[in-house]
């Protein structure tokens, strides 16, 4: 071993200890600076914005928010985005669970070929599925109506979604499902009974994740929809966004207003997260 | 007695029937796409426009989508596509419009016009395409090309006007002491440069005659001409006037810039009148002069000369017809017609094609009289290049403008790039 | 009977994803592909068939090997940046090294939760030479006229975009490891200690070989997230400046919906599904041989 340079082992500890507080703190500034600096440069006029981008405002205007929201019709906008979240994570939960628990429990020569699909779903970029999915949900008149977007939403998240549903399920006990078919338990019961219950935690990843994703979306939302009345939250911050666009106050304010709902979310489940994955340590890949 | 009151019934449900067709019939739904942004101070304009045509025309409910950019092209192409075409839109004279006319997507105006074809400026009404008329302008044409300068800076520094492209670039060391951006031009987004800048250079430099021929053939990109514009633009960035920052400057930074001072001179489209009014107070806009590019050495085109595109306007879907086609035609020719070319004149600047007395108007910002005399001035309009050329050859000289910029290509080796692209789309 | 029952039973259960799915993602994918041995007119609805003409266009062309390259810039710091930061801190936060570990775990996570595009004008307007970046590197060196040329470089250009990348989705991987490492069982660590081990050997021997599986699914998904790359880039840099950051998603974006040409924007979404697959099977391999070699 090399020599090593610090006389004792505590503190060598103490050093280590250190660093990686060091290491922590750094990340936590990068987070929180680029936030704080948005957060306060949305009650800046625009003009201040320019001259002094880094310093605190002068006064604190509110208008920037009051203006983003009218002329952006936020409003309008984040009831929607509302309404996608919801019933897309509700529905996604609902048949992924479903899904998994048939690819997990049930036997069928199907499953490799199905489940599989769904991985490669993994893969796929929505720009690929964009022109075709638009000519024929216009064909259809689905496009530019909330559930067409509700279903678009729901089909792009079901692969992560089943990919940890299936994943969670296999670890429960086959014993467990045995039993109750012995006790004359049907298939429906065992779902509703026991794997549902003993899911909560794969299910609430699935939520958060898919929560995530929906709110978030923004190009599927800006080709699919013209009217306000499906209109999503990233769309009507994007048109802050512009080519022309100069209004740098309006535009920060609508940035603000798209990421605080997603961030009193995290604040409340965090801890939740981290327990929707499988026991028993490693993944089979 | 029951008979009765059923043919009664009948009787009641036949008249009302038909009374209800006869109220509806005087509903009649448009939908348009309008190209907009709406935080832009034109937004404003846009909604009194379109309020006063709705007091106009009680009976016509417009249901409006607003877009613009990439995502306005890419929603009409799609739409198109989809064959649910809106039935009024905003189109381009050529450019990205031309799809749409040569697959005979959208209806020739002609008919509609009939004799009031002699209440707008002859160029506006000349044929667009295939001898028709797709969309009514609302302006003769807009300049891309302005040097917008800032008097009172140039004056504080002991400058004046530089009368050509030498003077120019001696000021630049002055300017730069002072800690300001010689020449504020944001060139992120790369058309920016070949529109608002490149495009007067090559009109300047070539000439109009030049650029009809390259697109025949009768020119090459290789010819001297068209290199020495290149070469100017990469002058422009050695010497400083342009600073490697402008790459990074997004389309939205120049006039923010602009207006607080950061730069004696600006270079944009005409356009950028409506961003700067609400920033400056009349005083303000009184130092400001809008003018185009000073003399080049050598140049073959006319002195004083800018590069303009004929503008855009509404046209309507092809194949509509009875109420529909009549409420298209009223809104077309409403937005381009006397009252809402008032509102434009008034609160942008914009120089309507509906031929009117402008004189009347009196309390007109600075910066907009500033606007209507700068067309006075232009001796001539040359072509802008995206306008008349499509495809890889523009892309390649859009993105290759940046990378000349950068010194990653050299003029010769671009222009030789640009010149295969061509031969191959003409 | 049985077996009908079964099979009755598990179409009931998997039809709603499964049709979802069909209608919204198959279909469209192989009418993609399809598309992509095709000259599309969208303003006809007409696909002329035209064999591999796209493909051959699109290798033909630098800007395509340009921005693969900078995918694979992409891939490179997701695999080797943001999944070894992301286990390394999981890891300190697993050994409870720092208190507050759950505030330092969500202030790494935070950044996931924001919209991309959010990210994107974010980070663009830090970074824009009137933003706060520059500022403070002017304060900090004293060069009043700095601003940051770096992204105007046809090499260097995605340094910056890296870090953004980094700042973003280290979280995700952070989070995945963390439940992970929660999950295995305490008992064979205690045994281990008790045996005399340090915790470099416990490290090494025992935490790793369990996570073999999750270090595999985050490189399929660093993998797949990279090559799908494409919100934050619009946002940030569209590709610019010229093409110096563009990826294979904005390509088959400029080439789809810029200059319709959607037979060869179908291809180059061909391309980038296929470069996918192969580069998870490489994964799988290469984590079949690394098991066999340490076992």
């Amino acid at each position: 071993m090399s020599n090593v340079t610090l006389n004792t082992r505590k503190e060598q500890a103490i050093f280590n200890k250190l660093l990686i507080y060091i290491i922590f703190i750094i990340f936590t500034i990068l987070t929180l600076f680029p936030l704080i600096w948005l957060f306060y440069s949305s009650f800046k006029p625009q003009l201040e914005i320019i001259r002094n981008s880094l310093a605190l405002p002068r006064d604190w205007i509110f208008s920037n928010y009051t203006r983003a929201i009218k002329i952006g019709k936020l409003n309008i906008y984040a009831v929607n985005s509302i309404i996608y979240t919801f019933v897309s994570t509700g529905l996604v939960i609902i048949f992924s669970m479903m899904a998994s628990f048939a690819f997990a429990k049930i036997k069928n020569r199907a499953t490799p070929f199905l489940y599989n699909s769904f991985l490669i779903g993994l893969l796929i970029t929505i720009q690929a599925i964009l022109i075709p999915l638009f000519i024929s949900m216009t064909r259809i008149g689905l496009r530019d109506t909330r559930l067409g977007i509700i279903m678009i939403y729901v089909a792009i998240n079901l692969p992560l979604a089943i990919f940890l549903g299936t994943e969670y399920v296999k670890a429960i006990p086959d014993s467990l499902i045995e039993s109750a078919q012995i006790d004359g338990a049907s298939y429906f019961t065992i779902f509703i009974k026991i794997i549902m219950p003993m899911c909560k935690p794969v299910m609430v990843t699935i939520l958060i994740f898919t929560a995530l994703a929906c709110w978030n979306e923004f190009m599927l939302a800006l080709v699919f929809t013209s009217s306000d009345s499906s209109r999503s939250l990233p769309v009507g911050i994007y048109s802050f966004s512009g080519p022309l666009a100069t209004e740098y106050g309006m535009q920060f304010a609508a940035l603000v207003i798209g990421m605080t709902p997603m961030i009193i979310l995290y604040a409340i489940f965090h801890k939740q997260i981290t327990r929707g994955f499988p026991a028993g340590g490693a993944v089979k890949g | 007695m029951f008979k009765r009151l059923f043919y009664f019934v009948l009787v009641l449900v036949f008249v009302s029937s038909i009374s209800v067709c006869v109220f509806a019939q005087g509903k009649v739904e448009l939908k348009m796409l309008n190209y907009l942004d709406i935080t832009s101070p034109e937004a404003k304009v846009w909604d009194a426009t379109v309020e006063a045509f709705n007091t106009k025309y009680p009976n016509i409910t417009l249901t409006i989508e607003n877009s613009f950019g990439d995502a306005y092209h890419q929603k009409l192409a799609a739409l198109a596509g989809a064959g649910d075409l809106p039935d009024v839109m905003i189109l381009w004279p050529g450019g990205r419009s031309l799809e749409l006319y040569k697959n005979e997507l959208i209806e020739d105006l002609y008919p509609f016009l009939g004799a009031d074809k002699d209440k707008y400026t002859p160029s506006a009404v000349a044929p667009q395409y295939d001898g028709k008329l797709y969309e009514l302008p609302i302006t003769a044409g807009s300049a891309c090309h302005v040097l917008y300068v800032n008097t009172k800076i140039l004056n504080d520094l002991g400058l004046s006007m530089p009368a050509t492209y030498e003077e120019l670039v001696a000021m630049g060391p002055t300017i730069s002491d002072a800690g300001l951006y010689p020449i504020l031009m944001a060139n992120k987004a790369a058309w920016v440069m070949q529109s608002c800048l490149f495009s007067a250079l090559v009109g300047r430099i070539a000439g109009q005659d030049w650029i009809d021929k390259v697109i025949t053939g009768e020119a090459s990109f290789t010819d001297q001409e068209f290199v020495d514009s290149l070469a100017l633009v990469k002058n422009m960035y050695d010497t400083g006037l342009l600073p490697p920052q402008s790459i990074q400057l997004e389309y939205g930074d120049a006039p923010n810039l602009f207006v607080t001072g950061r730069s004696p001179f600006m270079i944009d489209g005409d356009w950028r009148v409506g961003a700067l009014t609400p920033l400056l107070t009349a005083e303000e806009q009184a130092d400001i002069e809008l003018t185009v590019f000073p003399d080049i050495a050598g140049q073959k085109g006319k002195s004083g000369s800018t590069a303009g595109v004929a503008s855009t306007g509404f046209g309507m879907k092809a194949g509509l017809t009875g109420d529909k086609a009549d409420a298209a035609w009223k809104w077309i020719s409403f937005f381009a017609g006397p009252e809402a070319s008032e509102l434009r004149f008034v609160g942008e600047g914009i120089i309507p094609n509906y031929i009117m007395d402008l004189s009347v108007y009196e309390d007109v910002l600075p910066l907009v009289v500033k606007r209507a005399a700068f067309y006075a001035e232009v001796s001539t309009i040359t072509s802008v290049l995206d306008a008349v050329i499509t495809g890889d050859p523009i892309n390649l000289i859009n993105s290759g403008l940046q990378q000349l910029a950068l010194g990653d290509i050299t003029p010769e080796g671009l222009a030789a790039k640009i010149e295969t692209a061509m031969k191959f789309a003409r | 009977m049985e077996k009908f029952k079964r099979v009755s039973i598990y179409m009931a259960f998997v039809l709603p994803a499964v049709s979802v799915y069909l209608a919204i993602i198959a279909f469209p994918i192989i009418s993609s592909v399809g598309l992509s041995f095709t000259d599309f007119n969208i303003y006809k609805n007409l696909a002329i068939w035209t064999g591999l003409a796209n493909y051959i266009k699109i290798f033909k062309d630098p800007v395509f090997w340009f921005s693969m390259r900078n995918n694979f810039i992409v891939i490179f710091v997701s695999v080797f940046g943001q999944i070894p930061l992301g286990f390394g801190l999981a890891y300190l936060i697993y050994r409870k090294s720092v208190k507050g570990s759950g505030f330092f775990q969500a202030m790494v996570f935070l950044p996931m939760v924001i919209s991309t595009i959010i990210v994107g004008i974010l980070w663009s307007r830090m970074f824009s030479p009137i933003g706060v970046v520059p500022r403070i590197i002017q304060s900090i060196t004293n060069n009043p006229n700095y601003s940051m040329t770096i992204m105007n470089s046809k090499q260097l250009a995605m340094i910056p975009i890296g870090f953004v990348l980094l700042w973003v989705y280290t979280g995700t991987y952070l989070i995945i490891f963390l439940a992970n490492l929660q999950n295995i069982d305490p008992n064979i660590i205690e045994a281990a200690q008790i045996d005399g081990a340090t915790d470099g050997q416990i490290f090494i021997k025992i935490i790793v070989p369990q996570l073999y599986g999750v270090i595999v699914l985050t490189s399929i998904l660093a993998i797949s997230g990279s090559l799908k790359s494409f919100d934050l880039l619009f946002a940030m840099t569209g590709g610019g400046p010229a093409y110096y950051t563009n990826l294979l998603a904005l390509y088959m974006y400029q080439k789809a919906f810029i200059f319709y040409d959607y037979g060869v924007g179908s291809a180059v979404s061909t391309v980038m599904v296929f470069l996918s697959i192969v580069l998870v099977i490489l994964v799988r391999f290469v984590r079949r041989k690394v098991e066999t070699m340490g076992a």
